[in-house]
């Protein structure tokens, strides 16, 4: 069997790509598909702790992550709409008026 | 049981003050109502307390402990009541007064259509509610924090019409002077801490037990390295700083006279109940305490007594109706220092109790000549108002008799008290009584002079004015309080006829020395009197003195009634004060006190500019620092918020890392 | 949309220096840390029937393989799902004096040209003047 340690550098790399993405861009859009990444980082140590365990709680949730990643989606979607409506463009670094 | 309900005595004004403050200006009245069945529920109360004292003895219980210590010496802060003879007395008196005037205050307030309503309201449920928490008080740190509320209630009192010249700056001097006085009280209370690690007033391990025991050699206290007599008496004078401040004796006196810019029921309230009374009786509580120190009750005797003679002769050339009661006050409050300090305890609170009476009378009536003549206090506009208001002349008449010390009116049987206990303890060996005892019996014709020139300018002769001719009718909401008080005023002196008890030799009818021997066993009557440093001598036998010393004050007052009747009680009075030459010039001013006072607060200055240099330069540089400090590192680091989404999130990734490595380089999970 | 207007010229490596370190980090914990030997799930047992079983609440009845009963959870997560569809559809919707119209389909090109005139508060309100069907029609002729 494979070790646990292998799953846990997985689940790290593919979280820190994510991370990687969310940081050095600005197109919302990247942020979205990077955010998915992060979520699937998760999924795969539950599902790897899952068979470690011999327990299903951890399969079964990663379902409702996939369920939940959806919900994010749409709404991510949409908030990218009125950003593009209010801004006339997707980049992250124009909504800026939130600050000091 | 009446002693449960102690606490709502206090607690019912305080309701009203609250009811008043946030629900008078929706309430009819201004929240008068309010006031009126609080203090008559306390004054229900108060009177119940009394009987059940009467029956079951005094009372004390500790409340609520807010602090307590721990170590060697476990101090306890607490708040509880003690209901002996002396503070039931005192609560029905106060409860009684504050009663009626707020009655009073419905024709003197409400029917002359001032403004601020709720606010005159709650501050007299406040002042009531202070008055009474301190009469209750059990111990000397809850009595001074209601000595200071009291205080506090004066200066919102005085202060009332804010938007004129006089009253703010009235309250002002009434705050600082009476706060001046505080000053050395709350020096005292902290050394009778350090003293006595205990500031109960009853009990066996109270201080003046305590002091006692310290004195007679039985227990050793901390005095500080001094003999504990001379320890006691800095003790006591520093304390004594509190009672001259309040009580108005001389050389804090400045503040009374001034305080009369406050409402007119006010003042009788402050001069008649609380405030003002409120020195005298903090000496009456703990007079174990002073019983001991010879020194400290010569001084409080000497005090009273001038300050009886210095306050009368102000009064005799005043104008305002309302300066003539106000020195008369002071005066009065004199004579019950003086009996404090000649071992009179209970001619003192006899005294206090049918002061309280007869000065409440004629404030009261003095605030029904006022409302007759729209405000208009000047004594020489008046006259001849005794027919147009018969109730208020004939009360008032009874408490200008019985402030005189006319036979057989209350003011009489207490002052003549007072000085017969000066006398036959200054006969006793003590040559600085007499001297007090002499000043005293001066003040007497003096008080029955300035008192009759006030009855016969406001009441007799002819009207002088306007509006003297045609004065504004009052309602019953004045006439009831001054029929009350004017009974009382006439009566109350019954309650104690020593001098008849001794002349004529009948047992038994000296109520109130009986009824002040009925508390704990260390603050009984009798027991001050073992404590008290002075033996008594007499001119020929006992009822020889007494009917001497009777006949000598009378003789007094009614001579000073004589030569007011001879100089006022005419047609058409005119002035007589050119006769007294440049002595005029001197009482017009107030022997120039406040000029003195002033002086003295001038020299003080450069103290003053250093204390202010301090808190301008080190205390506000603080200040100032710390929030320019924030201000710049805020300015600074509000720079990191660009609002810009990727920022934040490389802060989160940093702040993870940091987070991860310290817990893994702490935990060891890199090894 | 096929353009990122403002392109890559806001965004830079560096940041990104983090989540390498981050990685770095988590790297060396984990291969550092050990785990026991894993349990793993029996032999011949459906895993995904078992799913469904614990999504259902069945877990007791009729598994082997022990999970928890995800029934609550299941119809949370389908309201929410819910919610957030109808969420996405108020946001991509707008309105206009009272009625629902479809988004603009100009890239947003006519609010960047009256945004440079005023502020964007008179911006909003001047577009929302001006979004008429016609106008819309006009604008798509010049895309």
């Amino acid at each position: 069997m494979v070790p646990a340690q292998y799953y846990l550098l997985l689940s790290a790399a593919v979280f820190c790509i994510g991370l990687f993405g969310v940081l050095t861009r600005d197109n919302a859009l990247y942020f979205l598909m990077s955010v998915e990444l992060m979520l699937n980082a998760a999924n795969i140590n539950f599902v790897a702790f899952s068979l470690f365990w011999g327990n299903l709680t951890g399969q079964t949730f990663a379902l409702f992550v996939i369920a939940l990643a959806a919900a994010e989606v749409a709404i991510g979607i949409g908030i990218i709409l009125v950003l593009y409506r209010n801004f006339g463009s997707v980049s992250v670094t124009d909504a800026a008026t939130m600050r000091w | 049981m009446a002693f449960e309900y102690v606490p709502a005595i206090v607690l019912l004004p305080f309701l009203s003050f609250l009811i008043a403050l946030f629900a008078g200006k929706y309430l009819p009245k201004g929240g008068a109502l309010a006031g009126i069945a609080a203090t008559a529920g306390s004054l229900l109360l108060s009177i119940w307390a009394f009987l059940t004292v009467r029956s079951q003895g005094a009372y004390q219980e500790t409340i609520y402990t807010w602090a307590s210590g721990f170590g060697e010496q476990p101090w306890e802060l607490t708040f509880g009541v003690l209901i002996d003879p002396l503070s039931a007395m005192m609560l029905v008196i106060v409860t009684l007064i504050a009663t009626l005037v707020h009655v009073f205050s419905l024709g003197y307030m409400n029917d002359e259509g001032e403004t601020g309503l709720p606010r005159y309201y709650a501050g007299l449920g406040l002042f009531t509610a202070s008055m009474l928490g301190f009469v209750v008080a059990d111990n000397l740190l809850m009595a001074f924090m209601f000595f200071e509320l009291v205080g506090l209630c004066s200066y919102l009192l005085i202060g009332f019409s804010f938007r004129e010249d006089g009253p703010p700056s009235a309250a002002k001097k009434a705050f600082l002077v009476t706060r001046f006085g505080d000053y050395f009280f709350l020096i005292g209370v902290v050394a009778v801490f350090a003293t006595f690690g205990t500031a109960a007033f009853a009990g066996a391990e109270s201080f003046p037990v305590l002091a006692e025991e310290a004195v007679a050699g039985d227990v050793t206290v901390n005095t500080f390295g001094f003999d504990p007599t001379t320890w006691f008496t800095i003790v006591g004078l520093l304390m004594l700083g509190g009672v001259v401040g309040k009580s108005a004796q001389f050389p804090l006196h400045t503040w009374l006279p001034d305080a009369m810019e406050g409402p007119t029921p006010v003042s009788a309230l402050i001069h008649a109940a609380t405030m003002v009374a409120a020195g005298v009786y903090l000496v009456a509580r703990m007079y174990g305490f002073y019983a001991v120190s010879p020194t400290a009750l010569a001084i409080i005797a000497f005090i009273g007594g001038f300050t009886a003679l210095f306050a009368a002769t102000m009064g005799v050339v005043k104008r305002e109706i309302k300066q003539v009661l106000a020195y008369s006050t002071i005066s009065q409050y004199g004579y019950m220092m003086l009996a404090l300090g000649a071992g009179g305890y209970v001619a003192a609170t006899f005294h206090l109790m049918t002061h309280a009476f007869f000065k409440a009378l004629l404030f009261l009536g003095a605030g029904s000549v006022i409302i007759a003549m729209h405000h208009n206090e000047n004594m020489w506009d008046m006259g001849g108002l005794k027919d147009k208001m018969p109730v208020t002349y004939w009360t008032f008449l009874a408490g200008s008799l019985a402030l005189a010390g006319i036979f057989p009116f209350s003011g009489f049987w207490s002052k003549d008290e007072v000085l017969y206990e000066a006398l036959i303890h200054g006969l006793g060996g003590s040559p600085l009584l007499l001297g007090a005892y002499a000043m005293g019996l001066l003040a007497v014709p003096v008080t029955a002079f300035y008192t009759f020139r006030m009855v016969y300018l406001t009441f007799h002769g002819e009207p002088r004015s306007d509006t003297a001719r045609d004065p504004e009718p009052v309602r019953w909401n004045v006439k009831f309080p001054l029929t009350v008080l004017g009974v009382l005023a006439v009566t109350a002196g019954l309650v104690n006829m020593v001098p008849v008890q001794k002349v004529l030799g009948l047992e038994g009818i000296d109520y109130l020395h009986q009824w002040l021997d009925q508390s704990f066993d260390p603050l009984t009557a009798h027991h001050y009197a073992e404590v008290s440093p002075y033996s008594s001598g007499y001119i020929g036998g006992e009822a020889t003195t007494v009917l001497v010393g009777a006949a000598v004050s009378l003789g007094l007052a009614l001579g000073g009634l004589l030569l007011a009747t001879q100089l006022y009680n005419v047609a058409e009075p005119t002035e007589h004060t050119a006769k007294l030459g440049a002595i005029k010039d001197v009482l017009y001013n107030n022997y120039y006190q406040d000029e003195f006072q002033v002086w003295i607060a001038n020299r003080t200055r450069a103290v003053a500019s250093v204390a202010d240099t301090f808190d301008q330069g080190v205390v506000d540089g603080v200040v100032n620092g710390v929030s320019s400090v924030s201000l710049f590192s805020g300015s600074r680091i509000r720079r990191i918020q660009t609002g810009v989404v990727t920022n934040y999130a490389a802060l989160l990734t940093l702040g993870l890392t940091a987070l991860l490595l310290a817990f893994g380089l702490l935990g060891g999970w890199f090894l | 949309m096929t353009t990122d207007e403002t392109g890559n010229s806001g965004s830079s490596l560096v940041p990104g220096l983090a989540a390498v370190a981050l990685f770095v980090v988590m790297a060396v914990a984990i291969v550092q840390s050990s785990f026991g030997t894993a349990v793993a799930f029996p032999e011949g047992e459906s895993i995904v029937a078992h799913i469904g079983y614990a999504m259902f609440d069945l877990q007791g009845d009729m598994g082997t393989i022990a999970s928890e009963g995800f029934l609550a959870a299941f119809l949370i997560i389908a309201i929410g799902l819910d919610v957030a569809v109808d969420g996405a559809l108020f946001l991509a919707k707008r309105e206009e004096e009272g009625s629902i119209v479809a988004l603009l389909t100009d890239g947003g090109r006519e609010l960047l040209d009256t945004a440079e005139a005023t502020t964007a508060a008179t911006a909003e309100e001047a577009s929302m003047e001006t979004d008429t069907p016609d106008s819309t029609d006009t604008t798509e002729g010049s895309r």
